[in-house]
């Protein structure tokens, strides 16, 4: 009883000391610690806000996450070192399934989109150059196992399938990490992406939107 | 600041609103974000990378709005803390949850981000603070505010850390002091278990106290 009341005094005491440590570290004026704001904030509001619909209906999946900007290290994808111009713009379709939902996630080098309102919002028009690096990755809400997957592009009512590589994970996570113009074959001009994610007879697409300059 | 009726009109859709409760609440989550992930710093488990402040604090939100703002709602001002003390604690057990999980990304990262927090971090990598009993406590703390119930979490805040007394836990929460006492005696097994636990994921048996 003695040792739960000393270990009680240590835990209260260490958790004292690191409240006060985060009191003087925080907020910080630069690096990583620095308050969010500008047009940070603007997308946790478009990202966060969706998530409040009721659980019923197309707005209760999880919004789309952002990914890029901060060196994904284990993959070495050098964010950061991507001078590309991206113009994305998320359209969910969210069937109900097993499948888990999907957060949809695209980096775009120096411009990252943390998500979008459920529905059809753009975010407005940018562009890859040819030689600029596409990263995509969608992560399932929870770990599923059997799922394939494939990128398209849409033609009018037609999915064409590219034959860009898409990595799977074993939790059930998609990724694609593709050149413009050379593993990503897409000619100058405006284009919708499509994952497609299946999981046997189920099927989910997401769409994400950019444009290749000439 | 915002109250309740605030609270319904974000919920409801209200743009103005949204704005603004995400204003007010912004500091306190991010605040326990960057908190968490200096404490795995000075563990030694990678830097702070701004991304996933960003990337935590989302998460952190969608948990507290998602679902017609599910665990939002859960705040009772005539009961407990602040609007803004009780989203820094659903963010603290949030993120503690979150950085536990194995499955925290799919493509496992080792952030390499920031060397404008090595100010912090390196403070924190002192070698007093990254050996021996502190280490081990922080896990033990760390464990606690992943597995804690909201409750529980919040009477280890008011018992255990804040070290309020009886009386004033019971005026503040409505409760009798008998429930105060069992959830002292409750909190004491927890921590005990954690402990224990933190050992056996460790693997290195260690003596409390020296």
């Amino acid at each position: 009883m003695e040792e739960d009341s000393q270990l009680a005094d240590l835990l209260g005491a260490l958790a004292r000391e690191q409240d006060a440590e985060m009191e003087e570290a925080w907020p910080s004026e630069d690096g990583a610690l620095r308050p969010i704001g500008g047009a940070d904030f603007e997308a946790l509001l478009g990202a966060a806000l969706p998530a409040a619909a009721p659980v019923e209906g197309p707005a209760a999946v999880e919004p789309p996450r952002a990914i890029g900007g901060g060196g994904r290290g284990g993959l070495g994808l050098g964010w950061a070192a991507l001078a590309i111009a991206a113009s994305l713009a998320f359209i969910a379709l969210w069937p109900a399934a097993r499948l888990p939902h999907y957060a949809l996630e695209v980096g775009s080098g120096d411009r990252t989109w943390r998500g979008d309102t459920v529905g059809t919002q753009s975010y407005g028009t940018h562009s890859y150059a040819e030689g600029s690096r596409f990263l995509l990755t969608a992560r399932p809400a929870t770990d599923i196992e059997g799922v394939d997957a494939r990128l398209l592009r849409r033609e009018g009512a037609a999915l064409r399938p590219l034959p860009t590589t898409v990595e799977i994970s074993g939790a059930g996570a998609v990724h694609v990490d593709a050149v413009v113009g050379e593993t990503l074959p897409l000619s100058p001009g405006a284009h919708i992406l499509v994952i497609e994610i299946k999981l046997g007879s189920e099927t989910r697409h997401y769409e994400t939107r950019l444009h290749v300059a000439p | 600041m915002v109250g309740t009726d605030e609270i319904e009109r974000a919920l409801a859709g209200e743009p103005a609103a949204g704005r603004a409760l995400m204003q007010q609440l912004l500091p306190h989550v991010q605040k326990r974000v960057c908190a968490a992930l200096m404490r795995r710093a000075a563990a030694g488990r990678g830097r702070v990378v701004r991304q996933e402040v960003l990337d935590l604090t989302q998460e952190v939100f969608v948990a507290l709005l998602k679902d017609d703002g599910k665990v939002l709602r859960t705040w009772d001002p005539q009961r407990e803390a602040s609007l803004n003390t009780f989203v820094g604690r659903v963010a603290e057990r949030r993120v503690a949850s979150i950085m536990r999980s194995a499955r925290r990304s799919p493509w496992t990262e080792t952030p390499t981000e920031s060397a404008s927090l090595e100010r912090v971090s390196g403070q924190a990598r002192a070698p007093e603070a990254l050996v021996g009993d502190r280490e081990e406590l922080a896990a033990v703390l760390d464990l606690l505010r992943a597995t804690l119930s909201p409750l529980g979490f919040d009477l280890f805040r008011d018992i255990v850390v804040e070290q309020r007394t009886v009386e004033e836990i019971c005026s503040a929460r409505s409760m009798s002091a008998d429930a105060v006492y069992a959830w002292r005696s409750r909190l004491r097994k927890a921590m005990r278990k954690a402990l224990l636990q933190v050992r056996s994921e460790t693997g290195v048996p260690r003596r409390r106290g020296g």
